[in-house]
């Protein structure tokens, strides 16, 4: 069913998925380092404090593109949660049908929040407005959204087209 | 035709922003016929300040009331009425400030940003809490305090020898508790909701912040009203402002029993005291706000140091 | 009509396998397409981000994190063989642990979910090795992780304190009770179950051996004493700690232990983005029908349904049981509070129910609502962290949600289970 390893498609994704494990790791452990290192100059010192009350604002703007950018990698994973005891309950030609109205589903979806995030985007951009402590626009948290739900209406279409097979990998990524 | 704007905000249903809210809503509402609706989100049900202030700028919500601490990121202008000790101890006075020329240039400093602010209501003073002493400015050298995102205000206790420290406001109680940061500034109202009196040895009444409020529109929605239905809204919410003033003082007279009540130590500033804090905080402030207001951030401040002038005297 | 529509698509949705976050999202935009068509759909770019734009959120991705290191690394095994040292041998011991260890890292992270996310995956392989059935172990880890909210400190309690303008310490006073209670109730149905299903514990390890343990994961044990010292000395936030224990995690398992190297990082931290990602989701889609409920201003149309039957107080704290459970169904507790408390506690005052109890009424029924089907915050943080269907997890929880009810009944109808402590405290 899913396209063999050797063809440029394939070769293709196993790249994306590439930069997408390495950027998710990386914005994990920015997250994490940007906190402590709020923690440790607050406590070794504190005149400099003010010099990092940005930390918890950019921790959550990376905390918002990191969740929105691992949704594409967790589909092709199989890893996004869903009830699907009953489904694999029902014969392969139901699964097969159903499996497709899902896949369709989802592209639709995440396509049309790509849509709207990026309207969003666009609009808060042209407001010109700031963060209030980072002072850097606002409108980055906002392309988040297409970005995150472009990489996801990719595995959707995919799947619909039988060129990866997402649910053979569930599973096998714990 | 019939109009209905869905208003949200911060406060709770309890506090006088919030009931200021409902008494203009029902004037609105009987001098319009029923034909302007108020519908109101306190709490932040809608959302946080700086998403009620987007929603309203982009139409996605009709209007909100939103702390002036909230709004630098849209409108870097309006921080100048995070400047402590912006208006003098008088509330008349203060009031002469706030609706006068000086008031009209933060109102007209939205236009540009697709809202109509139309008018600033207040909202209490802030004063200091900390679990080290606080009577005497020479007391916050070395000190913590917690303080809204605002460049501003970070100014303000630095200009002091203090350092200011951004926290979630829902994580502050705990965080005075255990010390991760000294002290906190609110309004008196706030300090006996919040019982930070439960978990704080001082407090200065210091009164050196101005809670503001701006009353926003989205523009466009403002503009569909016919004018008649637009100066029943001002008007109402101008009436109106007296009287959330004199909730918010009785809301912070009975705060002020109830933390008494407690056993934190409470010292009140002097006037020559508070000239004293004027003379350190407001200069290195305002300049901190010229930084990030540029031009149009000094054509407020001259109206407003024009009309300080003239209204406390020289 | 259309309302019923929109539910039932979405469960037949749910059902044929959809995934979840199709499934919290659709309704929300034909929601709002047909109630609200005049707001831009760009409200949808702006419900999505704020549903996880939130400081309190950020421990989540980090205690996340933080289990998967030490999973992945010894300090989970040196911990749970420390516990077992000494616990090992009694009958029950390990769902004790599980029980207690739940009430004490919930109430420094204040975070039922995290609490999930951080022990799921520790305790979770030590109770099915030690003859708990899966489904047991499930209902047990993410039940007993719910008490975060009870147990002070808790923002839950502090964002009603700050609604209702109650006693913060009141408050904390009566959740410490109250979830001490809830995690005995636990433990009592953790024995019952042992005994019943005959559950042999290890033999007891003689006092040598046990040395030779703890000497072992000396450095494993300074996890939870340098999260718990730093929070409660002040050196940083809950939030704080919970990046902090990531950092120590790395350090021990990096420097000291070696069993971990520069790639093994790299993977545990995009599996630990991708664990968040899945969960995280589903909050930021929640958000959409959440904000089309808020302005319906749904809680209002209760009320004036309790004023049209003229309820008693019975009825009226038994309509707040239904209504929160239904909410936590798909908003975090947080925003519940916010949505349903401004309208409900007036009557509840009106009532005579005092505000503390009614504080705490509210937030054991969060707590319920966070982990009953089919949507619960912390089935879906169960399911992603351990790796489990959640059909199996809603089985095995089932039990665990009759004996919350239970407690739940008990608490709202004997005040003084509540109030005792405070009453004590009260000047
Ligand atoms: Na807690
Ligand atoms: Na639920």
């Amino acid at each position: 069913m899913a396209t063999n390893p050797d063809s440029g498609l394939a070769k293709a994704l196993g790249l994306l998925a590439s930069f997408e494990r390495i950027a998710l790791a990386i914005l994990m452990l920015a997250m994490v380092g940007l906190t402590v290192m709020g923690v440790a100059v607050r406590e070794i010192v504190p005149a400099y404090a003010r010099n990092v009350s940005w930390v918890d604002e950019g921790a959550r703007y990376i905390m918002v593109w990191m969740v929105f950018l691992s949704l594409g990698l967790a589909l092709a994973e199989g890893r996004q949660i869903a009830m699907t005891s009953f489904l694999e309950k029902m014969s392969p030609k139901v699964q097969l049908w159903v499996g497709r109205f899902i896949d369709l589903s989802g592209l639709a979806l995440s396509l049309y929040i790509a849509w709207y995030g990026f309207e969003m985007a666009q609009n808060v951009a042209r407001t010109g407005q700031f963060s209030p402590t980072l002072r850097i626009p606002a409108a980055i948290i906002y392309y988040a959204l297409p970005a995150g739900f472009l990489l996801l209406a990719l595995r959707y279409g995919l799947s619909l087209f039988g060129l990866i097979d997402r649910r053979a990998n569930a599973g096998a990524a714990h | 035709q019939q109009f209905t704007a869905r208003i949200g905000h911060l406060e709770s249903e309890q506090q006088p922003r919030h009931k200021g809210l409902v008494m203009v809503a029902d004037l609105v509402n009987e001098r319009t016929d029923g034909n302007v609706k108020f519908e109101l989100f306190p709490a932040g049900q809608l959302g946080q300040a700086r998403e009620m202030n987007e929603g309203t700028q982009l139409g996605l919500i009709e209007g909100t009331v939103s702390p002036a601490a909230f709004l630098a990121g849209f409108n870097p202008a309006v921080s100048i009425l995070d400047v402590p000790f912006l208006y003098p101890a008088d509330r008349a006075q203060s009031d002469e400030i706030r609706s006068g020329a000086f008031g009209d240039a933060v109102l007209a400093s939205f236009a540009p940003l697709g809202l109509k602010a139309i008018t600033i209501w207040p909202n209490g003073r802030k004063s200091m809490t900390s679990n080290e002493e606080i009577a005497a400015l020479e007391n916050f050298s070395g000190q913590s305090f917690r303080v809204m995102d605002s460049q501003v205000l970070i100014e303000q206790f630095n200009a002091v020898g203090a350092s200011a420290i951004a926290l979630p406001f829902g994580e502050l109680y705990t965080a005075l508790q255990t010390g991760v940061v000294d002290g906190q500034e609110n309004a008196l109202d706030t300090i006996a909701t919040m019982k930070y009196q439960e978990v704080q040895d001082y407090l200065l009444i210091s009164e050196h912040g101005a809670n503001e409020d701006i009353v926003m529109f989205n523009q466009a929605w403002w503009d569909s009203l016919p004018p008649e239905y637009q100066a029943v809204i001002e008007d109402a919410f101008d009436e109106v402002r007296p009287q959330v003033e004199e909730l918010k003082e009785a809301a912070q007279a009975t705060a002020l029993e109830a933390i008494r009540a407690s056993d934190i130590t409470i010292n009140e500033l002097d006037e020559a005291q508070r000239a004293a804090f004027r003379e350190a905080m407001y200069g290195p402030s305002r300049d901190a706000y010229l930084a990030n207001a540029g031009d149009a951030g000094q054509g407020i401040v001259d109206a407003y140091e024009t009309a300080y002038d003239a209204v406390v005297g020289q | 009509m259309i309302i019923a529509a929109i539910v039932l698509g979405s469960l037949a949705f749910l059902f044929l396998g959809f995934e979840m976050l199709i499934v919290l999202g659709i309704p929300g935009i034909l929601t709002k397409e047909f109630f609200y068509s005049t707001i831009p759909n760009i409200i949808y770019g702006q419900r999505i981000v704020g549903g996880i734009n939130h400081s309190t959120l950020l421990a989540i991705p980090f205690f996340i994190f933080a289990a998967e290191i030490m999973s992945k690394g010894s300090i989970a095994r040196y911990l749970t063989q420390m516990v077992g040292a000494f616990l090992g041998h009694r009958r029950g011991g390990m769902g004790l642990t599980t029980v207690a260890t739940a009430a004490a890292f919930g109430s420094v992270s204040g975070s039922a979910p995290a609490t999930v996310a951080a022990l799921g995956g520790i305790v979770y392989p030590e109770l099915k090795r030690q003859g708990y059935s899966d489904k047991f172990s499930l209902g047990l880890i993410v039940s007993s992780a719910e008490v975060a909210l009870l147990i002070p400190p808790s923002i839950t309690l502090i964002i009603y304190a700050w609604l209702t303008g109650t006693s913060v310490a009141s408050l904390f006073a009566a959740g410490l009770v109250v979830g001490v209670f809830l995690s005995a109730v636990f433990c009592l149905y953790v024995l019952f179950y042992a005994f019943r299903n005959d559950i042999k514990g290890d033999p007891r390890m003689p006092w040598r051996e046990r040395a030779k343990v703890m000497q072992r994961g000396l450095w494993a044990l300074g996890l939870p004493v340098v999260m718990l010292g730093g929070i409660y000395t002040g050196v940083f936030t809950p939030t704080e700690a919970a990046a902090v224990s990531v950092v120590y995690a790395l350090l021990v398992e990096m420097v000291v232990y070696r069993h971990m190297g520069v790639r093994d990082v790299v993977r545990v931290a995009t599996g630990a983005a991708i664990t968040t990602g899945t969960i995280f989701v589903l909050l930021a889609m929640g958000s959409i029908v959440a904000y089309f409920i808020t302005l319906a201003q749904l809680p209002t149309l209760v009320i004036d349904f309790l004023a049209a039957i003229d309820a008693n107080w019975v009825v009226f704290l038994l309509i707040v049981n239904l209504l929160f459970l239904v909410a936590g169904m798909f908003i975090d507790p947080n925003s519940t509070m916010l949505i349903l408390v401004p309208a409900l506690y007036p009557v509840a005052v009106s009532f005579g129910i005092d505000p503390v109890h009614f504080g705490i009424i509210v937030t054991l029924n969060t707590c319920i609502g966070m982990i009953t089907p089919p949507f619960g915050l912390d089935i879906f943080v169960a399911a992603s962290t351990l790796g489990e269907s959640v059909v199996k997890i809603i089985r095995g929880i089932t039990p665990f949600i009759i004996v919350n009810l239970i407690a739940l009944v008990i608490i709202s109808y004997l005040p003084d289970i509540s109030m005792f402590l405070p009453r004590l405290l009260a000047p």
